[in-house]
This record gives C-alpha cells, structure tokens and sequence, in this order.
C-alpha cells in the first residue's frame, strides 16, 4: 500500500475519532512544546550571554591574592602587595600578547572654580582604553604620551563634566582642580546609564594616570602599591599562554609561603564558563522533565493504538482477507501512529515557538533560527515510531482467520 | 483448478487434547463451476473455506490452486494469491463502516497497486454491474442489508478474481432481497467465475449445480444439481445411511 494512502485513512480515522484523539495528544503537546520553549530559550540565553562576552573580548584575566579554602591557613597567612614595578616587570612580560592596566580607586572632589562634584577617581594606565573602551563624547583617553611626560590631565565622567560645566563638551580643555593637583581635562565621557564596564566605573568616574593620582592617594601604612592589575589578551588564543607568563612572574618574583599568601591569575574565562553551565544544567533538567511528559505522551499513543487494533480486528481480518499483506498492515497502524504523533507535535510546536517568540520579544534577544521547528516535528515522528509499532506488529501478525472470525 | 487432496485440518486445545476440524479431504472444483457446500455446524464447512480461500493453512495434504502448491506458501504470497484470485462475499458483509461504498470496493485494488484514476473508474463499473451506480458516495450506515451486500459483491469482483467465496451470503437479509444476491451471483457464474458457497439453505445451495455434504470433517456427498432453481424450491435427497 502507498503512503499516501495510509496518511489518507490515518487521517480519516483520527477525523472519527476526534475527541479521543485530542485528550491522546495532550500531554504530547505539553512535552514538544515545553521541549522546544526550552531548548530555544536555553540556546538564546548562552547566545546573549556569549554576545555579552564577545562585546568585551572574552580574553580579560586580572591578579588575585589566592584564596585558601581552610579559614585558619587563611588567618595565618599575611596578604602580599604588587608594588609599581612588579606591576613594570609582569608588563613587560605580556606586552606582545596583552594589554595592561594598573588600577587604584579613590572618591575625590573635583572642582572647578567656585563648584566642586564628588566623582570616583581610577588611577589607571593608558592601556584602560584598550581593555574597556569607555565611550568618549569629547576629546580622547589619556594616552602613551601623557604617560611618558607624566602629564597633569584628567578624563572626566558624563556627570561630573555636567554638574561642573553644564554641557559636558565644554569640560575639555578646561583645568578643574583634584585634592592639589591642577588638571587639565582632554576628554568626557559619554553617558553610560546602567550598562556599566565590568569594572564598577559609571558616569561619575575620572580616570587619571596612576602615577599621577598615586602621588595624592591616602596610602595609609602600606604605602603606594597596586590594588589590582587587569589584563586582556589581543588575541584570545594566546589567554592561556599570558596567564602562563603572568603566573610564573608571582611565583618567581612574590612567591607564597607559611606566612605569606600567594598569587594567582583569574580570568572572566571561568566564571563566563561558569555561567553558561549553570544555563546549561537548567536546560538539561528541565528538558529532562519535558522529556517525561514525552514519554508519557508517547505511552498515550501506544495505549490508544492498542484499543484501536482491537477495535478493528474485524477490518484488519478482511483488509487481509481482500489482499493486505502483513507490511501493509503494519505500514497503515505505524502511519496513524505517526499522523496523531505529529499532530500533536505540531500544536506543541506552535505553543512552544509561540513562547519563545514572546520571551525573545520580552527581554529583546535575538531570535534563534527555527531549527528547533525541525528537532519538535522529528522528536513526534520519532515517539510515533517508536510507540507504535509494537501495536502495529501486533495487528500485522493477527492471522486474517482469528480477524475475521472475532466479533 | 482446485485439487485438495488429504486435506487435514487440527486444532491443538491445551495439553494434549486436539480437536480434528477435517478428517482427510479429496476434493477437485474445476474453472466456472457453481458449488454449494453444505453441513451443520460444526461439519468443518468453515475450516475448509478458509483453507480454500487461502485465509488458513492445513495441517496435512496438499492443495494446489492453478497449478501451484499453496498449502506451502508464505504468509506474504498467500495474501498476493487471495489479491488476485480470490473474492470473498461474507454473511456480515465486512464492509469498513467510515469509507464510502466506492472506497470500499477500492480497497483490494490498493493492495493490488492499482492507480487511483484506475481505482476509480474500474470500483464505479463494479458498483453500477450491483446495480448501485447511484449510490457510489453512500457510506454502508446509510445502505440497507441488501445494498451493503451488493457493495462486498462489487468488492469481490472488482479485482477480476477466478474464484468468488460467498460464505452464507442471505444469511443477514430477507428472502426477497436473498433471492437478489443469489441472481447476482449466478450472473457473476455465468460470466466466467467460479462460485464456491457456503450454507446450511437448501434453497439458497439450489441455485448451485454442484452441492457438497460435509459431516464430522468428512465429505459425505458430492453429487450434481440437476433443474435450474427460482421456480421450483429444492428438495433434500434423505441422507443415506453412513
């Protein structure tokens, strides 16, 4: 028998069978469509999670005193502190494979004749703009050549430049005055609302050289050092090998002991793979469960075929009587098996991709290609394969003497 | 074009307890002929018919059906062999309630891989030969007893058969519309097809030219149909002593 003809009496019979058939693909809906709602919202997060990444580069790692996980090592060992030519020294060692930021945090006012504005200063190298990109609005970043004249000049916040000049443009060139420095503002900000770097900075952030703002930071006892060190890789493949070079400096040049606590080189690297595997799990999971209201679905689909066979002994008796062989019978009942099953799928289908649509347009990702579409209307061909064919092959072996003659 | 010969049919019922449905059956039907096969329930009328009809396979003996040995075949060629060769009329009609009459007279050419322009055109012939030209879009809900048996009779012949099984055909109808079917079928005879029928009617099995008895899975007696039937109602020889 054709296929076509099959599907023809698949959809017949499930025409006469119409409520029977619905209440039969119910759960299989629920279990395509929470399988494709899922899968489709899983895949689009680690996408906007990967997109928030790649906009940063992807290869930041920075330097960490290493935590020990017993609390009383911890309590003996003494914190150890990178001084500026430490700092140098590791610079020198990553400057073909990477950029390199020191970086000191510090609240200031800054005036500017009669106004004065708090603002958070980072004392920072030009090689911030690299690592970062802070938006510019007016003028530029502090650059190699303020560096080596070591010059007096400031890169003011959107704010900070507002509250003092009005318009935020009108700051560059101006000189505003931080603790006793008198400095020279080269370039503002451009505003960044909540879409902050990564680093903490906003738009009330002043960024100067930090051998300048070191020299008017309150140190304290521990004198000037370098509270943290940031670093990104110009090509992500040579991370590793940067990590490597930044990790042998510490264990060479500020090695760990019994009483002095170690460094170690961390990266955005762990903690994005992080991320992506706890998305990962939960989608694993709650695949999972849709998966079980699949199989459930799919034990529907077996229990209804079932009933159907017996119901129609009598046909399958005289559908052989007048020439069906075993195949064709099987052929008929696996195809019925599969029209309810993509039935079904098709609907949970359209909810599911109705769902992603909606959480898509909600927290405005970008919208997965509609593969999924494919892998929903497969896994419903799939179960109704599966769980049909035991039925089905129990139809094809009834002997057509047994069909014909059972009432 | 039917030879059986030793044709023995047992059932196994539970440990070592058998039933013997036929005993051993010689039997030869040859192309266009009528036969009536009679007995009461239980004489094996029904096992032989659907070993006949290539619906069963005898437990011993031979049967060859045009020359070939089909108590050896296959499942698979068995049911090519009742595609082509066999059309089977049954007292309940067996018809597929959800189908048209039309669709219902298709089915044995879709097995057989007929095109469906074919299909259509060659079921219409067979329905309007019935006499139901006008009824081909009916399902077999909205027919009479009567017209649902012409149905299983277009089905029957629709495929051109040699040998047309019509097992107790006016058992479900009233004797007017009985009468009906059974010049149907002696039409069906006299335009080339060989009738095997199956009844416990006297009357019916007079339309026949040949009756066979069965009793106990045996063939008791085979003997001609000597006058036409219709005017005069058939009379049963007495049983001569076993």
């Amino acid at each position: 028998m054709k296929v076509t003809e099959g599907i023809r009496e698949a959809f017949d019979t499930v025409r006469h069978n119409k409520l029977r058939t619905a209440l039969t693909i119910l759960s299989l809906v629920i279990g395509v469509a929470s399988v494709i709602a899922v899968m489709s919202i899983g895949t689009m997060g680690r996408r906007a999670v990967m997109e928030d990444v790649a906009a940063l580069g992807g290869a930041l790692y920075w330097i960490e005193p290493e935590r020990s996980d017993n609390w009383w090592e911890r309590g003996e060992q003494r914190q150890q502190y990178l001084r500026d030519y430490h700092v140098a020294g590791i610079h020198d060692l990553v400057r073909d494979t990477s950029w390199l930021t020191p970086l000191v945090r510090g609240d200031a006012a800054v005036g500017f004749r009669n106004t004065e504005e708090d603002a958070q200063l980072f004392g920072v190298g030009p090689e911030y703009d690299d690592i970062w990109s802070p938006p510019l609005l007016a003028g530029r970043f502090l650059d190699e050549d303020d560096l080596r004249a070591k010059r007096h000049v400031i890169v003011l916040g959107n704010r900070t430049a507002g509250a003092l000049f009005g318009d935020p443009q009108g700051a560059v060139g101006a000189t505003v005055q931080v603790g006793r420095l008198h400095l020279q503002v080269v370039g503002v900000l451009d505003q960044r609302g909540l879409s902050s770097a990564g680093d903490g900075s906003d738009d009330r952030t002043a960024y100067l050289l930090y051998d300048v703002y070191s020299t008017i930071h309150e140190w304290g006892d521990l004198g000037p050092h370098v509270p943290e060190v940031t670093m990104r890789a110009r090509d992500s493949a040579r991370l590793a090998e940067s990590i490597t070079r930044v990790q042998f400096f510490l264990d060479r040049v500020l090695p760990g002991t019994d009483a002095l606590q170690p460094f170690s080189v961390e990266t955005d690297q762990a903690r994005i793979e992080t991320e992506g595997q706890v998305l990962d799990i939960i989608t694993t999971v709650v695949t999972l469960v849709a998966g079980i209201s699949l199989l459930v679905g799919g034990m529907g689909i077996m229990n209804i075929m079932l009933v159907s066979v017996s119901e129609r002994t009598r046909e399958i008796g005289l559908r052989k009587a007048v020439g069906a062989r075993d195949g064709d019978i099987m052929g008929q009942f696996l195809i019925e098996s599969v029209v309810i099953c993509l039935l079904g799928g098709t609907v949970g289908v359209l909810l599911g991709f109705g769902g992603t649509v909606a959480v898509a347009v909600a927290l405005s990702w970008s919208l997965i290609p509609p593969q999924v579409v494919a892998v929903g209307l497969g896994v419903s061909i799939a179960i109704g394969l599966f769980f049909g064919v035991y039925p089905a092959s129990k139809a094809a072996r009834l002997p057509p003497v047994v069909a014909l003659s059972r009432e | 074009m039917i030879r059986l010969a030793g044709i023995t049919k047992v059932y196994p019922m539970g440990a070592d307890v058998t039933v013997t449905a036929l005993a051993g059956i010689d039997l030869s039907i040859d192309e266009h002929e009528f036969v009536a096969v009679m007995g009461p329930s239980g004489s094996g009328k029904s096992t032989l018919m659907n070993i006949v009809g290539c619906l069963d396979r005898p437990s011993a003996g031979t049967y060859e059906l045009a020359g070939a040995d089909v108590s050896r075949m296959s499942d698979h060629d068995l049911a090519r062999v009742r595609n082509e060769r066999i059309g089977f009329i049954f007292q309940t009609f067996n018809l597929l309630p959800r189908m048209t009459a039309l669709r219902n007279v298709e089915l044995p050419m879709i097995y057989a891989g007929v095109r469906r322009r074919d299909r259509r055109w060659r079921a219409t012939e067979a329905l309007e030969k019935v006499g139901l030209g006008d009824r081909v879009r009916h399902r077999p809900t909205e027919m009479s007893g009567g017209q649902r048996q012409r149905v299983a009779i277009a089905r029957a012949l629709v495929n051109y058969p040699s040998i047309v099984f019509a097992d107790e055909p006016t058992g479900n109808l009233d004797s007017a519309t009985g009468e009906e079917i059974m010049q149907l079928l002696t039409e069906l005879n006299l335009s080339g097809a060989t009738i095997i029928l199956v009844t416990h009617d006297a009357d019916v099995a007079a339309y026949s030219r040949r009756v066979i008895h069965l009793r106990d899975g045996l063939i008791t007696r085979d003997e001609p149909v000597a006058r036409r039937p219709a005017s005069a109602p058939a009379t049963t020889a007495p049983e001569p002593p076993p």
